[in-house]
């Protein structure tokens, strides 16, 4: 199964996203709210660059103002700019930048004035249009290097642990809701998630889960309620029929009648047991030991092998042997095949049973026909019958009931030197 | 079946005043309770013939009455009842400290009804439709209990022995037992047609700091077995290997 992807993981990673391109966003974002139209900018720049050009000039031998060549060679930005520097209101420059620089009348439109103070008095810079490209690409180091990245590496340094801590808390009513679907047993009748206290995202998925849950049981209560009237309706005029043939003095016909009775009493009982192993409303939680709940099984059967003259015969360890799982149903299905050992073995055949530590395991095993390996998987099949099987034919249903029931393992294998040996190996306790 | 014209009601002889638990009787005074007044007929008519007094009632209110008024000997208590759950009425009596033996009867009895039966404080469980046979049988088993009215004088087959006394006859005739011999005769008697297994009878036969490994008990049977046969007497003690052992009358 693949990995579950993680919600937290995720929401990292897109939050990573929507950072990383936060500023192409932010871009337009900024020019749209920013009140510096580009023009300003520039002139912006323009003051700045004459903030620097000022203090540069100098006055030359004739104390007339020369153009510091070296100083604005030195600052590149400066050197690709043009300008002219005129002194007081004189309209013939004093400076060119470049020295060749021609002053046509169309270059004013694109021109920035500006005043500085010099040790010659006031001097008017006018800067013609250095085009606009520099004044981009500064802007956008300016601003996005040195006032919004900053910002935006905080913000994700602080977003990160948050992300995190909000995801797991917002979840954790989800590990609540998890905990109690996992203590649900359906069919015992207490199956219903605690929708009080639920965050309102999960109220949707609670209330689904329990209207799931509530029609499951229903079916359930239905199939008990079905199986005990059943049960009832069919045994007690069956035992009223019992009772009042027992008042009948026995003859050949009584005695045929009698067996009849018996044989569909033990049908419904074995029916009603496969019913209620199929509804799976049993508690498999419990520790059962197995050595006990063999033995009380051989003892219940002991009656009745006796009666067909066959012998009993348990081989269990002198310790407990702990397992998890239902002990009535382990019981009824360790009864089903000592029954079924029993009926199938010779006069003065032994059934051997034997409670095993490793596994831990059941056999049953008797000295009868045996089963040919053709039909080992038939006869758990419901109602097959082999070889004219005198059971049932739910004996052997219900015991791989109980053994699906226990994740257990069940195998036949030939008995030496005649019959069958049953083995149900369990989990671990 | 034993049918006799000259049939007496076991109730005209227990005297109405004398409590349960009298150890000379060995008749018990039982309430059944029972709707279906055919099962209740027979159960009453096949105890009857076992020499016990029946008291049939038909739903919960008048067997709690009949219940608090008379001290009865076992209570055969069908629990499914026109008016009430059995199972209540029987958790009610065990709440109130009454420890009268009860069979429970049900038409139910599935895997855990079982349980919860004999949680509520029953004695033994059958279920619906049951034999008379199985039913007389458990019946026999609870009262032959220490204490119990059959407790006393234990009979199976041509055996009759007195626990209080502590003799035994066969066919009649007094034979000599050792006494561990018959602590587990004793047993296996209360126990008819039951497992017992090896721990009780090796509890019954010797105290808890005798130390004996279970080939002296095993020889103890044996002696048993011997001496039952030699005297004549119409019971098997059949042994199932790494269990215990049963009795089985004739």
């Amino acid at each position: 199964m693949a990995r579950p992807r993680s919600i937290t993981g995720g929401l990292m990673a897109r939050i990573a996203v929507v950072f990383a391109l936060s500023p192409l966003i932010a871009i337009p974002v900024l020019l749209l709210i920013d009140d510096e139209t580009p023009d300003l900018r520039i002139e912006q720049d323009m003051e700045e660059q004459a903030d620097v050009l000022a203090p540069l000039l100098a006055p030359d031998a004739q104390g007339k103002i020369a153009l510091p060549v070296a100083a604005i060679q030195a600052k590149p930005v400066l050197a690709q700019l043009r300008f002219a520097i005129y002194n007081g209101g004189s309209n013939t420059p004093v400076v060119r930048w470049p020295a060749d620089l021609v002053l046509h009348n169309w270059d004013y439109h694109d021109s920035y004035d500006t005043f500085r103070a010099s040790r010659f008095g006031p001097l008017r810079i006018l800067f013609l249009s250095p085009g606009k490209s520099a004044g981009w690409v500064d802007w956008l180091e300016d601003e996005l290097l040195t006032e919004f990245f900053p910002v935006l590496a905080i913000m994700l340094v602080l977003a990160m642990p948050l992300t995190v801590y909000s995801v797991r808390r917002s979840l954790a009513p989800m590990r609540r809701v998890a905990v109690e679907v996992a203590s649900l047993e359906p069919g015992l009748g207490k199956a219903k998630l605690t929708e009080a206290g639920a965050p309102l995202e999960l109220v949707p998925l609670i209330s689904a889960i329990n209207r799931g849950l509530e029609r499951i049981e229903t079916v359930f209560a239905a199939q008990r309620h079905f199986s005990a009237v059943v049960a009832h309706e069919l045994r007690s005029p069956l035992a009223a029929l019992s009772a009042s043939l027992e008042l009948q003095p026995v003859n050949g016909h009584s005695a045929e009648i009698r067996n009849k009775l018996r044989g569909m009493s033990k049908l419904i009982g074995q029916l009603l047991v496969h019913s209620e192993l199929s509804s799976r409303r049993l508690k498999l939680d419990r520790i059962a030991d197995l050595r006990k709940v063999v033995g009380e099984a051989v003892a219940d059967e002991t009656p009745e092998a006796v009666k067909r003259g066959v012998s009993l015969e348990l081989n269990a360890p002198e310790k407990r042997v702990p397992l998890r799982g239902s002990a009535p149903a382990i019981a009824t299905a360790v009864r089903n095949l000592i029954e079924n050992a029993v009926r199938h073995s010779p006069k003065h055949g032994v059934v051997t049973i034997t409670v095993g530590v490793e596994g831990p395991s059941i056999e049953v095993a008797d000295m009868g026909s045996g089963i040919p390996p053709d039909q080992r998987e038939a006869v758990f099949t419901p109602f097959w019958r082999g070889a004219d099987s005198p059971g049932t034919g739910l004996g052997l249903a219900i015991v791989r009931q109980m053994v699906e029931l226990h994740n257990a393992r069940i195998t036949i294998r030939d008995n030496l030197p005649v019959g069958t040996v049953f083995r149900i190996v369990f989990q671990p306790e | 079946m034993r049918k006799s014209d000259a049939f007496v009601d076991p109730c005209d002889l227990l005297d109405p005043e004398e409590g349960a638990g009298a150890v000379s009787r060995l008749s018990a005074r039982i309430l059944l309770v029972e709707d279906d007044p055919i099962i209740a007929g027979a159960v009453r008519e096949n105890l009857s013939f076992d020499g016990h007094c029946v008291d049939w009632v038909a739903d919960a209110r008048r067997a709690g009455t009949a219940f608090a008024e008379t001290r009865y000997d076992l209570v055969i208590l069908d629990l499914s009842l026109p008016d009430a759950d059995g199972l209540d009425l029987l958790r009610r009596w065990r709440a109130a400290e009454r420890a009268t033996p009860v069979i429970a009867v049900t038409a139910r009895g599935s895997i855990e009804d079982r349980i919860q039966g004999l949680d509520a404080g029953a004695d033994d469980y059958l279920v619906k439709p049951f034999e008379m046979r199985e039913l007389l049988a458990r019946v026999r088993a609870i009262l032959r209990r220490p204490g119990g009215v059959l407790g006393r004088l234990l009979s199976l087959g041509n055996l009759e022995l007195d626990s209080v006394r502590r003799t035994l006859k066969v066919a009649g005739r007094r034979i000599n037992i050792p006494r561990r011999e018959l602590a587990t005769l004793e047993l296996l008697m209360r126990n008819a047609q039951r497992v017992v297994e090896r721990e009780a009878a090796m509890r019954a036969a010797y105290s808890a700091d005798e130390h004996v490994s279970s080939n002296v008990l095993e020889a103890n049977l044996s002696r048993l077995r011997q001496r039952l046969e030699t005297a004549g007497a119409n019971v098997q003690i059949h042994t199932i290997r790494g269990l215990g052992y049963m009795l089985q009358g004739a």
